[in-house]
């Protein structure tokens, strides 16, 4: 009747809502009829439907076949379809692309192609910063100039699981004197460089599921740590899909569950590009990004003097780097010489690198300097990136980075996978994407001074010290922050008493002075000379300087803590003075029952002590 | 003796008269809802709060579909804006149109719900998919679920949206007390007088949480009344507004959702003056009145050819209804509500 043709026609067109019927034909094999039974009831987006019909064209029937009416298992059906989509929005081209990449990944790996097939490794073009000195100097103070045109981003996807530590990284103490967060501190760097340049300095932070959550929390309880509102982004990344073989068959945890992985931290410059912030950056005026990772307290002692070589030496893509001794477990970066192609600076896996100089430089392999350190100086992940080249290689990559895939192979036929494998990145990597001659250089770095990793729980890192090895232990990080205070007030020519090395619980440990320079104190090895003149401190002390603070010949012997926090109206200015307090800090290593007691804080039990404060401040 | 159903079924009543009625039966509620003093009105809302929490989620859902929301979408067609929007417009200037007070409140509750592109977003009831599909327009890296206990509605939205080639709008039919959208699965849950037709506050507010991702929101437009809430009975035969319209359903207080923040907490609380609905309201009721010769067989073949005359006074006094409830007062007794519920990060 009158409700007519024009309603009627509409009920007809929403039968076929979401598909047409050609590709249905299609793609509507008996394997995926069930599937598209379900299609037709509503449970999904028509782009989810469009996906499956993409994906069931690229071999992934397996996905959609063997399914339940509908009505049945709906809701599981739809998350199935959402983790497609959303897995399939987050790699740049989409699933059929990382499939597509898969398969001439996984064709290279089968086939057993040596990367490095006619590269030969020289030492990269390196500045040596390992020791204080003139040339210091004039990078740092170029690098806080430069420091105004700088955005830090800050690599924390990762969960503290080796670190038997629950909550996210950032969120560990780098020190308990006073209990500064990773985060906080990063952040006070921020925020007093900003101040201090004045210029609100970008602070972008990579999530991962395990960790967006938690960082957010975070951000928000401490109201940003001070930053603007909108100074902070955070940038979270996805996981890919795993493959269950060489077809790049997406691989099922289960029915209408997608197995994901990790892809890796070279994540963070897809997501720079995909979001539009790298050139949002760069439109803004920045011409730097600082890479750094979520656990390194030092990582801003040395910053600015890597971001000055930059400048000076016009790199576009700068490591910070340690001397590492010949075979120590870290990459080593090396510059692959290659016939037929420009120079390669790249990190190289240490168990890559001595068989790759024992086939072509020297049977003897990867061998000490006279002062008994590689010629490859070690990655440590902390970059200072020139943006505008940067942008040019995410353009022109898409913002896929360098991938690669590591199958283990279930027999020499190198065929079937062991369990499924997936497709990887890693932010060192970019290079590899290099093609116009951009500029790589390695600015190195004394080892305590620009790295100390949080990542191992006591007993393993214990156990690394029996092997001569780094503990990088919350313990030996706090160390470490320490140390690098101390050293700040040697180059500002204070006397240092160093208490002897105690091992707690089985990783040395200095145990003082503990001395804390806040970045609203100082920034840069400078700042500190032009305000702390003379003066001695003593083993069993503290030291704690924040905000506007002048020391001129100031003792702070044994005992006593000398704790000056400067508000912005009244700079503090001590002179001729030795320091005397009620307060007293001390270092009391948990018992056996406090490290399994979940009355303390993990924070501690991490690190097998805590730092307790006595008397009052007088 | 003649009874006012005969007499509007022999559209013997002229409308004047009616409103004048309308306007008696709106205060006589008042008055009822008056209690004696402040202390006795406390404890009737805290009452009625206690009464909703040990309450389904929803009642009688069915009852109210049947009456009302599966009446051919063609009616709606006719009577409502371009948009299909069943709620109240906004009409922020004295000459705002019709057409403009739809997509002003649609994009009134879109920046209140602080949605942007790219977000998950469910929103609850709805209906001929109004915001749905400005959503679906606005934002188009977003996907939007729509859920409806109405099939009629679902098929008129899906065609919408092939129509318009909207791949990123799903539509779902379930009722309030069944559905599950899954956990964490959404960045905002909008809804538009769709918590009226619900009781259990609480276990609907707890369900909306366990689907937002934390730091999620949930935005809630509700018409209200300033200061009471009750339920909408139909224990006198005559009230048959609430037994073809409404059964079910609830006249919330403008505070009453402050009193289900177990699980989401509040963020942002408008009002807005009850004459922006009534104006809709006269709107629909003109366009029903101006349609009137292609609408009467569309009630003949709902109501049957005998029945027409009273289904179209009871439709008719039903826009009068709501324009005099929302007008009363100069529009500052019975109002519509707004809200933001936030779901709490946590670590």
């Amino acid at each position: 009747m009158i409700l007519g043709s024009a309603w009627d026609c509409e009920i007809a067109s929403n039968l076929k809502f979401g598909w047409d019927t050609e590709a249905m034909q299609n793609s509507n094999t008996p394997a995926t009829s069930v599937f598209f039974e379900n299609a037709k009831h509503g449970l999904f987006f028509p782009v989810e439907v469009e996906l499956a019909r993409d994906l069931i064209s690229d071999g992934q029937v397996h996905l959609f076949s063997d399914w339940d009416a509908p009505g049945i298992r709906d809701e599981e059906k739809r998350q199935f379809l959402a983790a497609l989509l959303n897995a399939h929005l987050a790699y740049p081209g989409g699933l059929t692309a990382y499939t597509r990449n898969a398969r001439s990944l996984l064709a290279e790996a089968a086939a057993g192609a040596n990367p490095f097939e006619g590269c030969t490794p020289d030492q990269p073009d390196l500045v040596d910063l390992s020791a204080f000195g003139p040339e210091y100097d004039a990078a740092e103070a170029e690098g806080l100039r430069c420091f105004a045109e700088t955005a830090v981003v800050l690599v924390a996807g990762g969960l503290g699981e080796r670190l038997g530590y629950h909550g996210i990284k950032l969120d560990i103490p780098v020190e308990v004197t006073e209990t500064t967060s990773y985060l906080a501190h990063y952040a006070s760097v921020i925020k007093a460089a900003s101040k201090r340049l004045g210029r609100s300095i970008p602070l972008l932070i990579m999530t991962s599921r395990d960790t967006d959550e938690g960082t957010r929390a975070t951000l928000a309880a401490n109201r940003n740590f001070g930053l603007e509102a909108g100074q902070v982004t955070i940038l979270r990344q996805e996981l890919v899909p795993a493959l269950s073989d060489m077809k790049a068959s997406l691989a099922l945890e289960k029915k209408y569950e997608l197995l994901l992985k990790p892809h890796g931290h070279g994540d963070i410059h897809t997501l720079l590009h995909t979001s539009g912030m790298a050139k949002k950056l760069a439109d803004a005026g920045v011409r730097y990004l600082l890479f750094i990772q979520d656990t390194n307290g030092q990582a801003f002692n040395a910053a600015f003097a890597a971001i000055g070589v930059s400048e000076q030496r016009g790199y576009d893509f700068n490591s910070i780097a340690v001397n590492r001794i010949p075979g120590e477990a870290v990459g080593g970066i090396a510059r692959l010489v290659r016939d037929g192609a420009p120079d390669l600076t790249i990190n190289v896996e240490y168990n890559l690198l001595d068989p790759l100089l024992r086939a072509t430089v020297s049977p003897e392999g990867d061998v000490p300097d006279e002062k008994g350190f590689s010629k490859f100086p070690g990655n440590i992940n902390l970059l200072v990136i020139r943006l505008a080249p940067y942008l040019k290689v995410l353009e022109s990559s898409g913002g896929v980075v360098a991938e690669f895939v590591n199958p283990k192979f279930s027999d020499a036929t190198r065929t079937a996978f062991k369990k499924p494998a997936r497709l990887e990145t890693l932010m060192q990597d970019l290079p590899k994407n290099f093609t116009s001659g951009e500029k790589v250089g390695v600015t190195v770095f004394d080892r305590t001074w620009c790295f100390s990793a949080c990542k191992n729980n006591l007993a393993d890192a214990a156990q690394k010290v029996a092997q001569n090895g780094p503990p990088e232990s919350a313990s030996s990080a706090e160390n470490d922050f320490y140390e690098a205070g101390r050293a700040k007030l040697r180059a500002a020519g204070m006397i240092v008493e160093d208490a002897p090395r105690q091992m707690l619980r089985g990783v040395p440990f200095t145990t003082g002075p503990r001395v804390i320079l806040r970045p609203s104190f100082a920034l840069t090895l400078a700042e500190v000379r032009e305000k702390i003149q003379g003066g001695r401190i003593s083993g069993d002390a503290t030291l704690i300087l924040d905000g506007d603070v002048l020391l001129e010949n100031v003792t702070i012997p044994d005992g006593t803590a000398l704790i000056v926090h400067a508000k912005d109206s009244s700079p503090a200015a001590l002179k001729d003075f030795t320091a005397t307090s009620e307060t007293r800090f001390a270092i009391q290593p948990l018992t056996d029952p406090e490290m399994q007691s979940t009355e303390v804080a993990e924070y501690l039990r991490i690190r097998g002590y805590r730092i307790v404060k006595t008397g009052v401040t007088t | 003796m003649i009874s006012i159903d005969d007499l509007l079924a022999k559209n013997l009543l002229p409308d004047a008269a009616v409103r004048i009625g309308i306007r008696n039966l709106l205060s006589k509620k008042l008055r009822e809802e008056t209690k004696p003093d402040a202390v006795a009105q406390r404890e009737a809302l805290a009452a009625f709060i206690d009464e909703l929490k040990r309450s389904p989620i929803a009642i009688k859902t069915d009852a109210a579909n049947e009456q009302h929301y599966e009446v051919p979408t063609e009616f709606f067609k006719l009577v409502l804006g371009p948009r299909m929007k069943y709620s109240s417009g906004y009409w922020p200037r004295e000459d705002t149109t019709f057409v403009e007070s739809e997509e002003a409140m649609l994009s009134l509750s879109c920046e209140r719900a602080q949605l942007a592109d790219g977000q998950d977003v469910l929103e609850l009831g709805c209906g001929w998919g109004s915001l749905t599909l400005w959503m679906a327009e606005k934002y188009p890296n977003s996907r939007i679920t729509g859920v409806s206990n109405s099939s009629t509605q679902k098929a008129y939205i899906d065609a919408e949206a092939s129509r318009r080639g909207f791949k990123h709008v799903r539509i779902i039919t379930a009722d309030m007390n069944e559905f599950d959208a899954g956990d964490s699965a959404f960045d905002r849950v909008v809804s538009v007088e769709m918590f009226e037709h619900m009781k259990n506050y609480q276990l609907l507010m707890a369900k909306v949480a366990r689907w937002l991702r934390p730091g999620g929101k949930l935005f809630v437009h509700i018409f209200t009344h300033r200061e009471f809430a009750y339920h909408f009975e139909g224990k006198d035969p005559s009230d048959w507004i609430t037994r073809y319209f409404f059964e079910g359903g609830t006249m919330p207080s403008d505070d009453l959702l402050l009193y289900f923040q177990d699980d989401l907490a509040i963020r942002g609380h408008w009002r807005v003056c009850g004459t922006h609905y009534q104006r809709t309201s006269e709107a629909w009721l003109e366009r029903m009145d101006a349609n009137e010769a292609v609408i009467t067989p569309i009630l003949e073949q709902t109501y049957g050819r005998e029945n027409t005359a009273r289904w179209r006074a009871y439709w008719r006094v039903f826009f009068m209804s709501c324009a005099e409830l929302w007008g009363y007062s100069g529009g500052n007794e019975w109002l519509v509500s707004h809200y933001l519920f936030e779901k709490p990060a946590t670590k």
